[in-house]
């Protein structure tokens, strides 16, 4: 096979790449080479990827072949994916981006890894993130920055960035995040492709490193909606050793996705995005994303969601504490790296001043502070009942329509160094997607336009388990649109890279 | 609220990180600026009602209590390097209560 053949391989979707394989038009090997290619020559620029496992990616596209022509293949079988590396892979260094586990190979699979193996799907790597998922920019990262394929001087947004850049260059035909407070929505909307936080508890967090526990979702990052609704079926399911995972069966998400959304009701938040801090090509892709859907029978209504301006001070109270307490693991005696000190608790002050960076110490104080006595009830207690309040906002809102139509980001991709030395402003730029963490909903994010040429999407909020719905609702815009990640290649000789 | 340097290093201690007092004045600055963000929080009438720890109450799935397949010594041996006797199957570390100098 040429270089000119392999050009379009690495584009493809999941659906398109299934076909092929099923049609023995390429085999998943092929893919595979043409993927690792790919990374190869594009990740230098980009910097997705934290390993790249190219010997163990080809013998397990060998296998998927084996299976493919068997007949024994799954929707997945012999396509390549990339794992954010907070998700442990048996065997393949997982470092969350720090040093701390720079060279750490976990001894088993996360539960969503075990279902990629078993569905046959090939591991091509481990994409970066922002250290331990603390971040909105993967600026943070222990190691380098990954940079945005649309602009490299600016951010792919965070922490899910190296999955979503890997997927917008063809560095895998689909990837998983995870998402604590918009790590998969808002790098997906910086990058022009779909991303999918799911109902806290429909994906287990067996395998996930922790960050927040009660907020913290595994999600599938994908090139279009249809590829979505194949990903997070995959992945999604019971799991007895996560004490928090839903036992509601997995409806299949891609049966009635082409339904559309003719009568259905579409709930937006009035002046929502005429806060000075939002840049007006947002509001510009929101009023045009209305009114595809209003063309296509949708109804709008207005809801309330009186509590939301109080959602990211609640978030970054919870999920700093929650982080304090996960993050204690870490002292070097089992895992990771270690520093010798004068004694033991002088091992583990030197161990993790040695391999925390700067953000996840600040959040580990900023957590220990608001979970100390005489200050406990100031910021943890009352976060905690603002997020009861923010949630029963969400419930009530929903008493008057299907879904809730929300921007991701207050504005499209910033440049790399813009923020970091700015914690406080990074954080509100999380304003529209903390407060689904906090209600445990589900979002699905999808390319809606561009914002000064850059990508910009936008977000479905959902009741919880409504993904199916999510998935028919954001489908319709894209079938009836020209923003999905392949119709804004075309514009870019078809590839970025 | 503003927060002293004292505290983020007592807190620092806390929380078992090394912290010098160049940095400690820096996490003190971007706390007080995030602390004084969240002071929002006071203008919500929150009077009745509960926190939530948990978004979707519900007993917590237990599995049975029955013997599986654990990690193998080996396995764990190799993630924590000399820290760990293989032949006693053992960590070992310093002496816990060695120094009271924490």
């Amino acid at each position: 096979m040429s270089s000119d053949d392999l050009g379009d391989l690495p584009g493809l979707s999941i659906e398109e790449a299934a076909k092929r394989l099923s049609t023995q038009t390429v085999s998943a090997v092929e893919l595979t080479q043409a993927v690792l290619e790919r990374i190869q020559e594009a990740d230098p620029r980009y910097q997705a990827f934290l390993t790249v496992d190219r010997e163990n990616a080809l013998a397990q596209a060998v296998e998927a072949d084996r299976r493919l022509k068997q007949g024994a293949a799954t929707a997945l079988t012999g396509l390549p994916v990339a794992i954010k590396d907070n998700i442990i892979t048996r065997g393949l260094r997982t470092t969350c981006a720090s040093r701390l586990l720079e060279n750490f190979v976990p001894p088993y699979d996360a539960t969503v890894v075990t279902a990629l193996r078993q569905a046959g799907a090939v591991i091509v790597g481990k994409t970066n993130l922002d250290e331990f998922a603390m971040g909105s920019s993967t600026e943070n990262s222990g190691f380098f920055a990954t940079r945005n394929p649309w602009d490299i001087e600016r951010v792919p947004g965070g922490s899910s960035g190296g999955s979503c850049a890997a997927i917008a260059f063809g560095g895998g035909t689909f990837a998983l995040g995870s998402d604590t407070g918009g790590s998969i929505r808002q790098p997906a909307s910086f990058c022009g492709v779909v991303g999918c936080k799911p109902t806290y508890g429909r994906v287990s967090r067996w395998g996930l490193v922790a960050m927040a526990s009660s907020l913290d979702q595994i999600g599938p990052v994908t090139k279009t909606v249809r590829d979505g609704a194949i990903a997070l079926a995959a992945i999604a399911g019971h799991e007895p050793r996560d004490s928090t995972s839903s036992s509601a069966a997995v409806p299949s998400y891609i049966e009635g996705i082409e339904g559309g959304v003719k009568g259905l009701k579409i709930g937006v938040v009035p002046g929502l995005v005429e806060h000075p801090g939002v840049h007006p090509g947002v509001a510009d892709v929101m009023a045009e994303t209305r009114s595809v859907y209003e063309s296509l029978g949708a109804r709008f209504v207005e809801v309330e969601l009186p509590h939301l301006e109080y959602s990211l001070s609640s978030y970054y109270i919870i999920c700093p504490s929650e982080i304090s307490a996960n993050m204690a693991r870490f002292d070097g005696i089992r895992y990771g790296v270690r520093e010798q000190g004068d004694d033991m608790w002088d091992s583990y002050r030197k161990t993790r001043e040695r391999g925390f960076g700067p953000e996840v110490v600040r959040r580990i104080i900023t957590g220990a502070f608001a979970l100390s006595a005489g200050y406990h009830d100031a910021y943890y207690k009352k976060a905690s009942q603002v997020r009861t309040l923010i949630a029963r906002d969400f419930e009530r809102a929903f008493e008057s329509c299907d879904t809730l139509l929300m921007p991701v980001t207050p504005t499209p991709a910033f440049r790399l160094g813009e923020l970091i030395d700015e914690p406080l402003k990074l954080y509100l730029a999380d304003v529209f997607t903390v407060s689904l963490n906090l209600a445990g909903l589900p979002g699905v994010c999808f390319p809606a336009g561009t914002v000064d040429g850059l990508p910009q999407g936008v977000q479905l909020v959902g009741r919880p388990l409504a993904e199916k719905t999510l998935f028919r609702i954001a489908r319709a815009f894209e079938k009836n649109t020209s923003w999905s990640l392949a119709d804004r290649l075309a514009t870019h000789a078809g590839r970025l890279g | 609220m503003e927060i002293k340097r004292q505290q983020i290093l007592d807190l620092a201690e806390l929380v078992r990180v090394e912290l010098s007092e160049a940095k400690a004045d820096s996490f003190r600055s971007d706390l007080n600026k995030t602390l004084h963000f969240f002071e929002n929080l006071k203008e919500v009438d929150t009077s009745d009602i509960p926190p939530t720890a948990r978004v979707f109450e519900g007993d917590s799935e237990l599995r049975d209590d029955t013997v599986v397949a654990s990690l193998r010594t080996d396995e764990i041996a190799a993630m924590a390097g000399d820290a760990m006797d293989p032949e006693e199957s053992v960590f070992t570390l310093q002496g816990v209560f060695d120094s009271l100098n924490r």
